[in-house]
Order: structure tokens, then C-alpha cells, then sequence
């Protein structure tokens, strides 16, 4: 295995004495798809730009390929990066601003000219390149943004929330096409969004950022099936975080009391038990095999291709996720029964 | 809000009653008074006559080149400068205090500044003696009454239009622009070249045009400045008004140099489009 294409140990950047970033590690294999996720303000950003050279981080160092970079200018680092608003060159028409990547490397006009061209069939924009950016849509100045990013072939590719400014529609249809310019260049791509959903759609592993540090990383259905913190729990996907209670015998005690563990392998200490609202049944009879706990229920929102239902159980409150089918029979302020599996339950340490 | 169009008719009335009234109609009259004679008759005669006189055509090309010159100069120093205050000056309140340094002559009068300068300028003046005192020249420089006086009374006078011209587009160019330059490969001195300075022209140009109709009909600055040395255009123009009181060789004198000025402006506008990378 070579070495890895980005490498980054021990950075810290701080704003007016804030810890922005704090002793980030990261390693990006060559060909992989990172999203850096996050809520805003918890780093990602940041990260990226420290990376791209546009910030000098206090502390820690960057590799690319092997080669410190640190303190390297941006014009100096072997990357490119899409950003934010695209900011596309406005004097410039389509082909100039593709082709400002390659003039920049010494190419003569014609080889960049072919190249811009290039780059611009390759993430499907043909027959623009005299137009001005402001004469195209959002959608189509995202692919010239691309192209500009990709024609010097970088090795690794910076995304700032490229998508964040279109429509739901051409959001998923960008995604796609991302994947798939991602694949037939198989250049490595660290992609910064906000967005759970693309993040899980798009990674082939999620770094998960929060205060400036790394929360977790690991591939999205990992992330979201064994979380190892309480932040990690509540922001990929949605949570129940449950009490628990360490009993005087060992055994711990969930929902007061209504769930009892004895022989358990969960960590030492405090706890906080994760129950995600999908593996919660809600019926008018208790399931087999189920733990069935009397409920009752007290609010159906409809959400599209399914329904969140909240219920109360005992002193609590929970949400579970129901396909509009499994809602037959259920009515507010009804008693239900809420099952769930002992399987479904993880602990994280730390109180809920 | 109702009655759309009447009320649009009534906003842009009197704006345009006024642009009429102080704008139109005296540039028409200077005009129709150029084309006629004193009996009220159509005539080309003075016209031909400035066109005919070498003397007119000295006068227009030592105005011309003043201006053009103190377009130059302001030009040169403006851009630093307004590159030193919306790049370099990161606190703030003496970005503002520059700001202000640099406009209140402004709020003075035109003669007020270039007696000022008439006083600096002379043989005993600060200038010379500084120079003299700094070893740079061993006799008084004389100023007052050449080409050199008058380019520093206007460069001195005109470079806050520049400088507030070129500094408002550079505060416009978005610095993600030059991050993307950065990013792309390109030094700083590739991204001014390539990226800010282009975008910064328009701003530049104005500033520029602005500058150069100001100094070439400046009237105070060159008056004062040149000691009765120099004779500019305007000073050719408001000696047949004032002292000759032929006006409508005044107005023909007036028009002929409208026409040129606008005409170098429009020459200046062609070869400035913003050029292909």
C-alpha cells in the first residue's frame, strides 16, 4: 500500500485564542470519498481550508502524498478545490475559467484550451464555453466550478458544501454524478456538508466533527449503528438517548425500571442507553420475542414516507418511526404497546 | 401605490425638467451661438478659424498633454494607494482617518488649494527649500509658470477621484476569487495580474475619465499655477467671455474642445476593454 494521499497529525488552529481546531488526525487513502460532517461552526470548514493552505494551522502538520505541505503557499499544493459559491472568475468565459488551472502550469494556450474542453464534457456541460458565469444557472456554474477543480487532475479534491445552494432535485442528481466523476478519475475527494443525508449517501467514510474535533470516523452504516458518543447518537440519524440506571446488585435499570439488564457487557460507569425510532413497534397487542411496554401515545406526524410517533412510557418520552401501514389501528391518546429489542439497544458511556 | 405609469411619469418629471433647464439648454445656446454670427446669421467662420490658427492647436496640445499627464501621474500614485487603504489597512479607524485626509481638500475651495500650492511652489517656498535643504538641487527649481507647477496643483487636486474609484472596485473584487486563483496554481503577483487588476479596471477607468475631463478643463488650478506663462484652453475660452467678450468665438472654442475631450474618452474606452487571458 503506498502512502497515504493526505495525512494529517496533531492540527490546531485557533481564532482569537478559540480553539477552532484541536489535535485533528486524519488519513486519506488514495481514490476514497471523506465527508467531513458536522453542525456549523465545528470545524469542517475550517479543516479544509487549513488543508488548502488558505489558513496556517498553530500546531501539526500535513502531508500529501508524503510531503509536508504545512507551510506551503496555496498556490504551491498539489490540490484543488471547489468552493463554496462557486467563485468562478467573472471577467472570464466557461473556457478561460477552466482553462486558468492549466495556463497556470505552463501549458501552452491550445493544450489548455483542449483540456477546459475536456474537463467540461467530463462532468457534462458542452456547448457554453463563451458564456459568462453570470449567464448560467446554479446548477450549471456548480459543473463549471467542477471542471475548473478537476482539469489539472489533483490528486486530491477539496469540496466545500458545493451542493448546499441548489434545489432538493438537482442536489441528488449532482450527488450522483459526483460519485460517479469521483470513480472514473479516482482522485480522493474530502467533501464538507452539513447534511446527514448526503453525507451518508456520497462517503465511503464519514468524519464526524464537533468542537473542533473529531468525533468519530467510520463508514456511515457503522456510524449510525454502533455510535460512540452521545453527539454522534443525536446528530446521524434520530436517537431515544435513555437513562440508565446502575442498581445497587449490577443490574441496570432503563425507563424506570421497565427494562432490566442483569448480565450485560456495557461499559463501566455512567450510561446512556440509544434506541433508534425505527426498531421501536408500536401495536395495540405486545409483539412475540419483544419487550412490550405499555404506552401511550400522544402525537402522529406525518413525514413523508413515513410517520414519527411519540409515546409515553412511563415518565418518558419516545419517538418511534412507522411506515404509514403499521399506523392502522393507532390513535392519539390511545394505549399502545411499545416493543423493542434488547438487540436494538447500545450504550454509550456518559449520562443521557 | 396606484396609477403606475402616471406616477413614473411624474417622478422622472422633474428630474428631466431640471436636466433641461441647467443642462440642455445652456449647452444648446453655447452651441447655436457658436454656429451664428453677431447678426444672427449660420456660419462655420469660427470654426474654421480655430481649425485654420496653429497658436489653437498649440493651446490644445499643451492642454492635452497636461491633462493627459495628470491623469498619468494620479493614475500612478492613486492605485498604490488605494491598494494601501482597502488591502493593507486592516484597523480601521485609520483606514477612516486616511479616508478623511484624503477627501477634506475637497471640501475647500479649488483657489484656496492652489494658493497653497503657490505658496509651497515658490523660489523661497517649502519645496525648494526642502530640496535644496536635502542637497537634491543647489538653485531654487522654478515651478510656477511651467508645465510641472500645474501637474502637481492638479495631481494633487484630482487624486481622490481616483483613489475613491479604484478603492470602491477593489473593495468589490470577493476574496474568494483570489483564493481560487491561489488554488488554481497562480502566484500573487499571476492573481493581481490576471484577476484583480481586470476586475478593478472599470473602476480604474472611470476614475480616470473623471480625472482627465477635470484636468483638461480645469480653469483655477492652471491659472494660478502657471503665472500667465502657460495659456491652457480654458484659459483661452474664458478670455473671450470675460475680456474679449466675443462669445460666440468662445462657444465655438467651448464646443471644439467638448467634442475633443469626448472623443479621446471614447478613443481611451475602446482601448481599455477588458482583455482575453
Amino acid at each position: 500500500m503506498s502512502a497515504p494521499i493526505l495525512a494529517i497529525h496533531g492540527l490546531s488552529k485557533n481564532f482569537d485564542g478559540q480553539p477552532a481546531l484541536v489535535a485533528i488526525e486524519l488519513k486519506v487513502e488514495q481514490g476514497e470519498f471523506i465527508v467531513l460532517l458536522g453542525p456549523s461552526g465545528c470545524g469542517k470548514t475550517t479543516l479544509l481550508r487549513c488543508i488548502a493552505g488558505f489558513l496556517t494551522p498553530e500546531a501539526g502538520t500535513i502531508r500529501l502524498a508524503g510531503e509536508d505541505v504545512t507551510h506551503l503557499p496555496p498556490y504551491r499544493r498539489p490540490l484543488n478545490t471547489v468552493f463554496q459559491n462557486y467563485a468562478l472568475f467573472p471577467h472570464m468565459n466557461v473556457a478561460e475559467n477552466v482553462a486558468y488551472g492549466p495556463l497556470r502550469q505552463g501549458v501552452t494556450k491550445a493544450e489548455a484550451k483542449n483540456r477546459s474542453v475536456e474537463a467540461l464534457e467530463l462532468v457534462g456541460l458542452t456547448g457554453f464555453c463563451d458564456r459568462l458565469p453570470t449567464q448560467l444557472s446554479g446548477g450549471q456554474q456548480q459543473r463549471v466550478a467542477l471542471a475548473r477543480a478537476i482539469v489539472n487532475r489533483p490528486q486530491l479534491l477539496l469540496l466545500d458544501e458545493p451542493l448546499s445552494a441548489l434545489d432538493m432535485k438537482l442536489r441528488k442528481k449532482m450527488q450522483n454524478e459526483l460519485k460517479q466523476i469521483q470513480h472514473q478519475l479516482g482522485i480522493a475527494f474530502l467533501f464538507v456538508t452539513h447534511d446527514q443525508d448526503e453525507a451518508m449517501t456520497m462517503a465511503d467514510r464519514i468524519v464526524l466533527m464537533n468542537h473542533g474535533r473529531i468525533e468519530q470516523v467510520g463508514r456511515g452504516k457503522d456510524i449510525y449503528e454502533n455510535p460512540t458518543t452521545r453527539f454522534v447518537a443525536d446528530f446521524i440519524g434520530d436517537a431515544n438517548l435513555l437513562e440508565v440506571e446502575r442498581r445497587g446488585d449490577g443490574s441496570l435499570s432503563i425507563l424506570d425500571g421497565a427494562v432490566m439488564l442483569t448480565a450485560t457487557n456495557a461499559p463501566k460507569g455512567s450510561l446512556t442507553g440509544v434506541l433508534r425510532p425505527e426498531s421501536i413497534l408500536v401495536t395495540t397487542d405486545p409483539v412475540a420475542d419483544y419487550i412490550a411496554l405499555p404506552a401511550s401515545l400522544s402525537e402522529i406526524v406525518h413525514v413523508g414516507s413515513h410517520a414519527l410517533v411519540t409515546l409515553t412510557v412511563g415518565g418518558s418520552t419516545l419517538i418511534a418511526r412507522l411506515a404509514p401501514s403499521a399506523l392502522v389501528g393507532l390513535g392519539i391518546s390511545q394505549p399502545v404497546f411499545a416493543n423493542i429489542r434488547l438487540s436494538d439497544l447500545h450504550f454509550l458511556p456518559g449520562n443521557a | 401605490m396606484s396609477g403606475g405609469k402616471g406616477s413614473v411619469v411624474l417622478l422622472c418629471a422633474l428630474p428631466t425638467a431640471f436636466f433641461a433647464a441647467f443642462f440642455l439648454a445652456p449647452m444648446a445656446v453655447v452651441l447655436i451661438v457658436s454656429l451664428t454670427t453677431p447678426a444672427g446669421h449660420p456660419t462655420l467662420a469660427y470654426y474654421l478659424h480655430i481649425l485654420a490658427d496653429t497658436y489653437h492647436w498649440d493651446v490644445l496640445w499643451v492642454t492635452f498633454r497636461i491633462g493627459a499627464l495628470a491623469t498619468l501621474t494620479c493614475v500612478m500614485i492613486g492605485y498604490p494607494l488605494a491598494w494601501y487603504l482597502v488591502r493593507v489597512v486592516q484597523w480601521r479607524p485609520w483606514r477612516r482617518f486616511c479616508v478623511i485626509l484624503l477627501v477634506l481638500p475637497l471640501f475647500t475651495s479649488n483657489i484656496v488649494r492652489s494658493f497653497g500650492w503657490m505658496v509651497l511652489l515658490g523660489r523661497n517656498g517649502l519645496i525648494n527649500d526642502g530640496l535644496i535643504g536635502l542637497g537634491l538641487i543647489e538653485r531654487p527649481m522654478r515651478f510656477l509658470g511651467t508645465e510641472l507647477g500645474i501637474l502637481i496643483g492638479l495631481t494633487y487636486i484630482l487624486l481622490p477621484f481616483i483613489v475613491l474609484a479604484v478603492g470602491n472596485a477593489l473593495a468589490k473584487v470577493d476574496p474568494d476569487l483570489e483564493q481560487a486563483s491561489a488554488d488554481l496554481g497562480a502566484t500573487p503577483a499571476c492573481t493581481f495580474r490576471t484577476i484583480i487588476f481586470p476586475l478593478s479596471l472599470p473602476g480604474l477607468m472611470a476614475g480616470a475619465v473623471m480625472v482627465f475631463m477635470l484636468a483638461v478643463s480645469a480653469y483655477v488650478t492652471p491659472a494660478l499655477l502657471s503665472g500667465g506663462k502657460i495659456t491652457v484652453f480654458s484659459i483661452l475660452i474664458f478670455q473671450q467671455y470675460s475680456s474679449v467678450f466675443v462669445f460666440h468665438y468662445g462657444g465655438a472654442l467651448s464646443i471644439t474642445m467638448l467634442v475633443l475631450t469626448l472623443a479621446l474618452i471614447a478613443l481611451a474606452g475602446r482601448l481599455s476593454e477588458p482583455r482575453r487571458v
